[in-house]
């Protein structure tokens, strides 16, 4: 077989393809952690976790960003909706209004350090479910 | 305290040129451990002022692995482009030539930089706060200009295509969760830029020619100018904008501002990456912002700056940047004088190996697998002949998505 300029861009091609699908399919099917809100450490950085928890505060900003703080009662985390998440989210119906202190939501997301603070960061709207009171 | 801030000037000086010429590593990576060792220095100004040197030092050096070995540092979005046209000068025997480009970058950026944010540094709120909604239209009308600027249509074609692929790439890989988010962009860089490169090097047998270190530049003093003040204009913008990395903005001052060649180019990239970390530097106190690793580590250190601080800050990058010049361009006529005894084709695969080695220490299997489908992509480019730089798809598609608020949409169709 000679590694003839097009074979080499064929063999590449089918390589980085292939690349792309096994990434896509494993990002797919790993499941984030199901972990406790007082059993999450800055060294998760970068990881997807999921937690639930009481919303113990709530702010809205102007440009339409909510600011969530939930807890398990030991231990609180923020999350941040940010506005184009909040917008998906008011296309199925569920609007700022629906987060009412004390609500109990899951959150899932990626874990993020911003000022020293730990939060999780949802990115789509299926990430976030009121669960009720 | 003066003698210590220069002590410890001194010592972030040579822990920069340690981190910046050996490849895979950013003061990134050791942040945490000075952060830790922090209870051992009194004054947290020390700490501040070491930190500050090792950037700029760092910022410089880089650029030796870069262009000798056509390996990237850590922080691969900053220089991971300067290894094509480095390395392409590399085998016109001009290396030295090619370094000493980075550091007329690199210097002219500190100078101008500097007056810039002592002058104007007041409006830098108002200028992140007015360019910020339109990031979007000027990422899109780059790419536009990407495609286009192509003159036979294969070409446009497949320019477009590899856009497309490195964006796609860049979508999947980068909300993968497979691996940290602040070590992931490292296998995408070295796969895309370094791996590839070196894979076709070694494929086309490359031999290091003998390096010439005489003073000749192959560039005007005009072109010099014009490429340092875009580069500061655009280090500035990365600096202050989220989501625009130096590798971007030196994609896009390759297609406006018209530095495509490659020693223009070098002195633009090496300009944007100064430029960028005077300006991250004093994020702090411009623009109350950490925008670096380095200037949250300080953010960690000193919470609250005056202009006296950001004072300090201005005068450790210019004394390190002074020391740094000339250390710089001894490295970079010392470092070829023994790389030209070393078989070049083997000093590729050990490099290879390295860069290998460094991707699954860091990012495991899964960075392995990105690394792999990240070089994949860096040799179809290069063997279509398609501009490197179309590679950036892997960060612009997802900016372009972020900035129109399509990311929740995105990850609900993929499900990711």
């Amino acid at each position: 077989m000679k590694l003839t300029k097009n074979f080499l861009i064929v063999l590449s091609l089918i390589v980085s393809l292939s690349g792309m699908i096994i990434i896509y399919i494993s990002s797919i099917n790993l499941e984030p952690n199901q972990i406790k809100i007082s059993d999450i450490t800055s060294d998760m950085e970068g990881r997807k976790i999921s937690t639930t928890g009481y919303i113990i505060d709530r702010k809205l900003n102007k440009d339409g960003h909510l600011f969530l703080v939930i807890s398990d009662n030991k231990s609180a985390i923020q999350v941040p909706l940010f506005s184009d998440l909040m917008g998906n989210l008011k296309q199925i119906g569920v609007t700022e209004r629906d987060f009412h202190l004390n609500d109990r939501i899951s959150v899932k997301g990626a874990l993020e350090i911003y000022k020293d603070n730990l939060q999780i960061v949802p990115r789509k709207p299926s990430d976030v479910k009121i669960l009720g009171d | 305290m003066l003698l210590e801030i220069f002590i410890f000037s001194l010592v972030g000086t040579a822990l920069g040129i340690i981190l910046g010429l050996l490849p895979g590593l950013h003061l990134n990576n050791v942040l945490p451990i000075l952060i830790s060792l922090s209870f051992l220095i009194q004054n947290p100004y020390y700490l501040v002022v070491l930190i500050v040197a090792t950037v700029i030092a760092q910022v410089f050096t880089s650029f030796i692995p870069s262009i000798f070995l056509g390996a990237p540092d850590g922080d691969s979005n900053s220089n991971s482009l300067s290894i094509l046209p480095g390395h392409r000068l590399l085998l016109e025997g001009r290396g030295y030539e090619a370094i000493k480009l980075t550091v007329i970058g690199g210097l002219g950026a500190v100078m101008v930089s500097t007056i810039v944010i002592l002058l104007f540094g007041n409006y830098f709120t108002v200028i992140h706060n007015v360019t910020r909604p339109y990031i979007s239209y000027a990422i899109i009308t780059v790419v536009l200009f990407m495609i286009f600027s192509e003159k036979q249509i294969n070409k446009i074609l497949l320019t477009g295509g590899i856009i497309l692929l490195s964006g796609i790439f860049g979508v999947v890989t980068l909300n993968s969760s497979l691996v940290q988010q602040q070590n992931i962009l490292f296998p995408v860089f070295t796969g895309l830029f370094a791996i590839s490169t070196l894979l076709v090097s070694i494929t086309e047998k490359s031999n290091m020619p003998e390096q010439k270190t005489d003073s000749k530049l192959g560039i005007s003093k005009s072109d010099i100018v014009k490429a340092i003040g875009l580069s500061v204009v655009a280090g500035i913008l990365v600096g202050l904008l989220p989501a625009i990395g130096v590798s971007q903005a030196a994609t896009f001052m390759q297609y406006l501002g018209g530095m495509g060649q490659s020693r223009p180019f070098l002195v633009t990239l090496s300009g944007i990456n100064t430029a960028n970390e005077v300006v991250s530097l004093n994020s702090l106190y411009l623009i109350s912002n950490p925008r670096s690793g380095a200037s949250v580590a300080i953010e960690r250190i000193l919470p609250q700056l005056s202009m006296y601080d950001m004072l300090l800050f201005t005068g450790v990058i210019l004394f390190t940047t002074g020391l740094i010049v000339p250390i710089t361009l001894y490295l970079g006529k010392t470092v070829p004088r023994f790389l030209v005894k070393v078989n070049y084709n083997l000093l590729s695969y050990l490099i290879l190996g390295f860069l290998v080695l460094m991707i699954g220490i860091m990012t495991g299997g899964y960075g392995l697998l990105i690394g792999i489908t990240a070089t994949s992509i860096g040799v179809l480019c290069a063997h279509l002949g398609v501009k490197r730089s179309s590679c950036m798809g892997v960060l612009i598609v997802p900016s372009v998505l972020f900035f129109l608020g399509l990311n929740p949409l995105i990850f609900t169709i993929l499900n990711i």
